[in-house]
Parts: C-alpha cells; sequence; structure tokens
C-alpha cells in the first residue's frame, strides 16, 4: 500500500497532516501526478497553506526473523549517524531502540567495530544491491552518501523519528 | 595507517577475496577499531577492497561481507 502525506501549515505557523491510502500499483510518476492534483484540491478547501507532499509505500517485513522488543529496549535511546553527502550537507539518520550492546564501554560513541553498526553504516554509504543494481540512499538533492561524520547514543523524548 | 590498511587487504585475501566483517576487525589492532569504516572507506577509494550489502530476493536474506573482488556487473550503481 501507498499513502500520501500533506502537511498543512497555519499563519501562526503549527502545522498539521493527513493522509490517503491508495493501491501500490501504479507508476512514481502516476503518483506524482496524483499527488499534485490531490494538493490542488486541497489548496482550495483549505484555510492553511499546502506545505508539503511525501509519497509513502508499505513495506512487507514479514519475513524478518528475532524481531522481538528486548526487556532492555527503550525508544529513547537513539543511535544518531549522521552521513555526510558528495558536496557534503548532513544527513541525519535517528534510530529508536539502538541496542545497548552496540555502544562503546565509556563513552556514547556507537562500536564500529560491531557487525549490525557497520552493515547498517555500509547501507546506508554504498547501498544495498538488489535484484538487478544497487539503491544507495541519498541526500535531498539524491546525491549519494559518502562520508560518516558520526555515529553516537543520544537520548531523547519519545515521539516519531523520521 | 598503512599497516593497518595492509593487514585488511590480507586478511579478506587470505580468506580467498572474499571475507566476513570480523575479519576486518580482527586485522586492526584493537585500539584502531573504531577506525575500521574509515580504512574501508580509503580502500574503497584506492579500489583494493570493499564492503558489500546485498539482499537475494528469493531467500528474503541479506548479506554483508568485505571483498577484493571488483564489482559485477549486476551491481551497477543507481546513479
Amino acid at each position: 500500500m501507498a499513502e500520501i502525506i500533506y502537511t498543512a501549515i497555519d499563519d501562526s505557523g503549527e502545522r498539521g497532516t493527513t493522509s490517503i491510502q491508495l493501491p501500490d500499483s501504479f507508476s512514481l510518476g502516476q503518483f506524482s501526478e496524483f499527488g499534485v492534483a490531490m494538493a490542488t484540491f486541497l489548496d482550495a478547501l483549505l484555510g492553511g497553506r499546502v506545505e508539503s507532499a511525501e509519497l509513502t509505500f508499505g513495506v512487507d517485513i514479514s519475513s524478518l526473523t528475532s524481531n522481538v522488543a528486548l526487556s532492555t529496549s527503550d525508544v529513547n535511546e537513539i543511535g544518531a549517524f549522521q552521513f555526510r553527502s558528495t558536496p557534503g550537507f548532513p544527513v541525519s539518520v535517528n534510530l529508536p531502540c539502538i541496542d545497548e550492546l552496540t555502544v562503546v564501554d565509556g563513552s556514547d560513541d556507537l562500536d564500529q567495530a560491531n557487525p549490525a553498526i557497520a552493515a547498517f553504516i555500509n547501507a546506508m554509504d554504498n547501498g544495498i544491491a538488489v535484484t538487478l543494481g544497487t539503491v544507495v540512499p541519498c541526500d535531498v538533492a539524491e546525491e549519494e552518501l559518502v562520508a560518516l561524520d558520526f555515529a553516537r547514543e543520544r537520548f531523547r523524548a519519545s515521539g516519531t523519528r523520521r | 595507517m598503512q599497516d593497518e590498511l595492509d593487514a585488511i587487504v590480507k586478511a579478506i585475501e587470505d580468506a580467498g577475496g572474499r571475507a566476513d566483517w570480523q575479519a576486518v576487525v580482527d586485522a586492526v589492532p584493537v585500539t584502531s577499531r573504531q577506525r575500521v569504516t574509515e580504512y574501508m572507506r580509503i580502500l574503497e577509494g584506492q579500489g583494493k577492497a570493499r564492503r558489500v550489502s546485498a539482499f537475494d530476493a528469493e531467500t528474503k536474506q541479506v548479506s554483508f561481507y568485505v571483498t577484493t573482488e571488483p564489482k559485477s556487473a549486476t551491481e551497477a550503481d543507481n546513479g
């Protein structure tokens, strides 16, 4: 399933979101056309400004194994990664529920020798080889990530991580 | 640092050109282990070794390894 999330902003600067669910059987181009068209209808309907539209897809992750919440897990324990793209723009990824065992003793650094940390960093850095290609994460300008500034543990209040 | 880079390449070659991450970690001194990602990035820039994360759509399994093998045609970047 796909979903388009619209964000509206009022004149005091407060934001609200609404989402519209869609079948995932269309192309990215068709979704973009739908997204613009629906934003146009919303613009006519809403008093606030339609600030953004984001397309998301649901992914079947039922094949994961050992995907359980450990008794020590805590959504407020964040794995904070900052990467840098080719033009030098920072890209932050904050992972909730980071496993405490991935933190270097006596430090807030995440252990880059840990295979799980190393695999995640590489998946961000060099992408993941999938059928007939390699998908590499990017910054907002679609520039590839080329460096890691830091990987450390951080604590934050509960909430959505994006 | 060159010693660490050479040791990583040797560890991969000793494993037949493809090794798991632990082989890279074991190849560098304990005091340098937080820099293994940086070492691998340097080796990738030099074209001597690279990290690979892959997903097998059939088995739905992931793999993560280091290799001295060049990229295959099917691993082309997304550009």
